[in-house]
């Protein structure tokens, strides 16, 4: 999550999981689960290796769909555009919207309660755009994933700074 | 909403939420080889309730999920057709692409929990007030609905001189508007 570039005339961000992050919660499950299906294997379970070995890389695949989607926006004052780059395993999307269109970005947050004794449990936080074209004004988040800290703060203080600089002009 | 096809001619968009497709797709996958595995072993309980689970996923998916919603506008026939394919078939719809006047994002709240849902709006006729059709897409992305918005209704402002409604051919089984 990180401000790319940041000019008078372009903002440019990159809204990611850390790779170290993805393979911190993808890779035990592969590495772990694929040593329990070679011992199946070595064995001679086959069927339980077979079935073991195909549940584990189902997960590993479904987990790193989801974990390592991307996206990338630019504010292009001179284009007047709001570009959208969503990058995904499989596929990438792109989207574009007049500038003037954009009111601003906001934060969304989550917050899960937990049990008498657990109180407040940590908010997550997704980024998402403000178009002020239709009424009520359309929330486009930009990503499909929540995380907690101030990455998703930092990054709407960036927009919204940057619009604010762009229509003071 | 994806853009397949933009030309001055014709215009089609189409729908399909491939996240869920394959979030339902690894769950599913998972259900199927645990209940064979149960099979396998003779624990019917186990396996049937991975089978009643794996019944409930087949159903919201060939409902819901497994869908592909395509909008076809063509200037040449001038119509505009709204399909809906599914593993079991196919269902038409078809309009006078003159009554399609504009296309908005709709925003309804929930009467149960007030829960927001985003959709596109299609705006047909020219009447007071005009037929509103609502199409129903599963989970779409916020800035896929703008961007058909404004693709939808860039196409139909700058289009070329349409068709008289009287030359277009009804779709066999289509419902009457």
């Amino acid at each position: 999550v990180k401000v790319v570039e940041q000019t008078p005339e372009q903002l440019e961000i990159l809204i990611e999981i850390p790779r170290f992050i993805v393979w911190f919660m993808v890779g035990p499950i592969g590495c772990f689960g694929g040593l329990f299906t070679l011992a199946l294997l070595l064995g001679g379970e086959i069927v339980n290796a077979l079935t073991t070995g195909l549940v584990i890389a189902a997960v590993v695949t479904g987990g790193r769909y989801f974990l390592t989607q991307r996206t990338r926006l630019w504010l292009d004052a001179r284009e007047n555009a709001v570009r959208i780059l969503r990058t995904t395993m499989f596929d990438a999307k792109r989207h574009e919207f007049a500038l003037d269109h954009l009111e601003s970005a906001e934060v969304q947050q989550s917050r899960r309660h937990g049990g008498r004794d657990e109180g407040v449990q940590r908010a997550t936080s997704t980024l998402q755009l403000v178009f002020n074209n239709t009424r009520p004004a359309t929330r486009v988040p930009l990503t499909g994933w929540a995380v907690s800290g101030g990455g998703a703060g930092m990054l709407a203080n960036a927009i919204n700074d940057w619009l604010r600089g762009y229509r003071g002009r | 909403l994806n853009i397949v096809e933009r030309s001055a001619e014709r215009l089609e968009l189409e729908h399909r939420p491939l996240s869920w497709m394959i979030g339902l797709s690894v769950i599913a996958a998972v259900l199927v080889i645990g209940m064979m595995r149960a099979l396998a072993d003779g624990a019917l309980g186990g396996a049937g309730v991975a089978a009643a689970m794996l019944a409930a996923i087949a159903w919201v998916g060939l409902t819901k999920v497994f869908r592909r919603i395509s909008l076809v506008a063509d200037r040449g026939a001038g119509t505009l057709e709204l399909k809906t394919t599914t593993l079991m078939g196919e269902q038409a719809e078809q309009h006078a692409l003159t009554d399609f006047v504009r296309a908005e994002v709709d925003h309804r709240y929930s009467t149960t929990d007030s829960s927001a849902d985003t959709g596109l709006m299609l705006v047909l006729g020219r009447g007071d007030p005009p037929d509103r059709l609502r199409l129903d897409l599963f989970r779409p992305d916020p800035a896929d609905l703008l961007q058909a918005e404004q693709s939808i209704n860039g196409w139909l402002g700058h289009g070329a001189k349409r068709p008289p409604a009287d030359t277009l051919q009804p779709t066999p089984g289509a419902p009457t508007p």
